[in-house]
């Protein structure tokens, strides 16, 4: 259960990252437009709100949404970590 | 001192600019003391394990209920006629069962606070019911250290740490108000820029914890509120007893009354106290042991429920009869007591005490970026580079002494705890005082040696150390590390595996500092007008 709160948490950050224009362009080559990357907040966003709904089912009302504030944190941690350390290697093959 | 305090100007730029003023001096002034707070709280998180790991010869408590009655084994043992037995109900994690007692009152004795040590009327009993032989204080030590300090009376401590703690309440909302592109910048790095790349990280360990930040520095205040903020209380209650008494009520005291009888058997007694309460039973206390008066008093765990403060009941000590519950706690006190909860993470299973760890981890990250960040910042704008103010070599070092010197300490602490013979007299304290003499040489050291040199000393010297720890497990303790991983003690390899990978970062730190070279820094005249738009949006954002 708790994994069902954390993948939705991680993969919710990773799409904000990804649709930052700092992340996006290197990796896909080309801008986002601006609509589609308020489609991959919004997508985003209800990944969050998935996460907390695991994350109340694995602990209750009580510790769940504490959990979901860990895994939100770590989840943001954990893809700023990697877009950054990845990207860099990138840029230093260039 | 030839430091800008930049007052003058707080009208004429602004707001934000007051704000960065703020945040700027709010966070050098005591990031000294909340960096020492940070790291001690995060290794707090672990109290418990870090308590048994300090005890490696205690057997692993495989069934708390029987560490348990051999505790109440050995105190009927060593004090059969104390007034009252305290016990702390045993765990899994820990190394066994903390027990004390308060023997007796003697009338002839003199009236005073000290009427005995401490340490002669507590124990910490293994599961066998044998008090263990490593004298240490473990995890607590951490645990006391995050708001008592040391060498220091308490009370002077705690208003230290609650006014640190208030300043770092307002570095984080100066900061969040000064680092308008914070959210913005969420997912911003930029490698090798120096003073960008500082900024950026120092915004992102804030910003990725900042839930983490804010609640851990609020609910620390509201730990220590009563005494920061006496007047409700000094108000309505002139006798502090009673405030005591009307929050966390008690079935009342017990009389004496002569006739030895039998105790009843605890474990029992705890069951049906678990299922009264509805959870684990934390902590139990005995009053009047082996006379026909005694009550027993437990109770719940604080790990059982969001709020730190269990309900109780209270039994008959001889028939076991349930004499007394108390009242569902106010709203006022739950309030508190689900604030030190949070805080504390007590309540937290494997998941989210690392998750706790980790947003800790990042807390002390915040704090010592933001204190180098102090120096890089300056270092750029300064006249002759060669010849510092005074000020800003003041800070440089005891940023050095302070983020590469605690750290130091704690390793000595561990080694102490693996090397001092088992034997030595105030084994306990000389521990400490090993953390305290290896911290003040790294002090000394600091204002030595060049900060280059003395960067990459005490880091290396660090990982070494706990280096030096993980080898003495693996190799000198019985049972040591690789007994631990064949008979898959986790808890207890896990700690060293930490330590290991904090011993490794240390070391990758020490050496990129000792290799770095400084980018020769150009006269300003001739940056490109990219850097110059740069660093101005740099001075904009901070």
């Amino acid at each position: 259960m708790t994994v069902l709160a954390a993948l939705p948490a991680l993969a919710a950050f990773l799409l904000f990252g990804l649709a930052s224009d700092r992340h996006h362009e290197p990796r896909f080559g080309r801008r986002l437009p601006a609509l589609d990357a308020l489609r991959w907040r919004l997508v985003g966003w209800a990944l969050l709100a998935t996460a907390l709904v695991g994350a109340i089912a694995a602990r209750g009302w009580v510790f769940g949404p504490v959990l979901w504030a860990g895994l939100a944190m770590a989840g943001a941690a954990a893809s700023f970590l990697w877009l950054n350390l990845t990207a860099a290697r990138r840029g230093m093959q260039r | 001192m030839d430091v800008d305090l930049g007052w003058g100007s707080v009208v004429k730029k602004g707001f934000r600019q007051s704000q960065s003023t703020l945040h700027t001096w709010s966070g050098l002034l005591l990031g000294w003391v909340l960096f020492i707070i940070f790291v001690a709280g995060t290794a707090a998180y672990w109290r418990e394990p870090l308590n048994r790991w300090m005890r490696p010869e205690a057997p692993r408590v495989e069934r708390p209920v029987l560490a348990m009655k051999a505790a109440q084994r050995f105190l009927a043992r060593k004090a059969p006629d104390a007034k009252t037995w305290f016990i702390t109900v045993p765990t899994v994690e820990g190394p066994g069962t903390y027990v004390f007692w308060v023997p007796q009152p003697d009338p002839d004795a003199p009236k005073g606070r000290h009427r005995g040590r401490r340490r002669d009327t507590s124990a910490l009993v293994d599961a066998t019911g044998v008090p263990v032989a490593r004298e240490t204080r473990g995890g607590d030590f951490f645990y006391r250290f995050h708001f008592d300090l040391h060498y220091m009376p308490v009370i002077w401590a705690r208003w230290l740490v609650g006014v640190a703690a208030m300043m770092m309440l307002v570095a984080i909302l100066t900061g969040i108000v000064t680092h308008k592109k914070i959210f913005k910048d969420f997912f911003t790095l930029r490698r090798d820029k120096g003073q960008r790349s500082w900024l950026d990280g120092h915004n992102a360990s804030a910003v990725l914890g900042l839930p983490f930040h804010l609640m851990i520095t609020y609910t620390g205040l509201v730990t220590l509120a009563t005494m920061l903020m006496p007047w409700a209380t000094v108000a309505n209650y002139a006798d502090s007893t009673k405030l005591f008494t009307t929050l966390f009520p008690t079935a009342g005291e017990v009389v004496r009354v002569g006739h030895p009888a039998l105790l009843v058997d605890l474990e029992a007694l705890v069951r049906n106290g678990e299922r009264q309460l509805g959870g684990p039973i934390g902590f139990i206390e005995v009053a009047e042991p082996g006379d026909a008066a005694a009550r027993i008093t437990m109770t719940g765990a604080s790990r059982a429920s969001l709020s730190t403060y269990g309900t109780r009941v209270a039994y008959d000590g001889v028939t076991g009869r349930l004499l007394w519950r108390s009242p569902p706690p106010n709203g006022a006190v739950t309030t508190y007591g689900a604030m030190i909860g949070l805080h504390a993470g007590r309540f937290g299973d494997l998941t989210l005490r690392w998750l706790y760890f980790f947003c800790g981890l990042g807390g002390t990250v915040m704090v010592a970026s933001g204190l180098v960040l102090w120096t890089v910042k300056r270092r750029e704008k300064l006249p002759d580079p060669l010849h510092p103010p005074l000020g800003f070599r003041i800070v440089e070092r005891l940023n050095i002494a302070v983020v590469a010197g605690f750290p130091l300490g704690c390793a000595a602490f561990f080694l102490a705890n693996r090397l001092l013979p088992l034997a030595t007299p105030d084994r306990a304290e000389r521990e400490i005082t090993m953390l305290f003499a290896a911290w003040g040489s790294a002090a000394l050291a600091a204002l030595v040696l060049r900060p280059k040199q003395s960067w990459a000393a005490l880091l290396g010297a660090t990982a070494i150390g706990l280096m030096t720890v993980i080898a003495c497990d693996l190799l000198v303790l019985r049972p040591g590390l690789g007994q631990w991983i064949a008979v898959s003690d986790w808890p207890m390899a896990t700690v060293d595996a930490v330590l290991l990978v904090l011993a490794i970062g240390l070391a990758w730190t020490a050496r990129r500092v000792a290799r770095h070279r400084p980018r020769v820094l150009k006269p300003r005249a001739i940056r490109t007008p990219t850097n110059k738009a740069l660093l101005a949006e740099a001075v904009a954002a901070e």
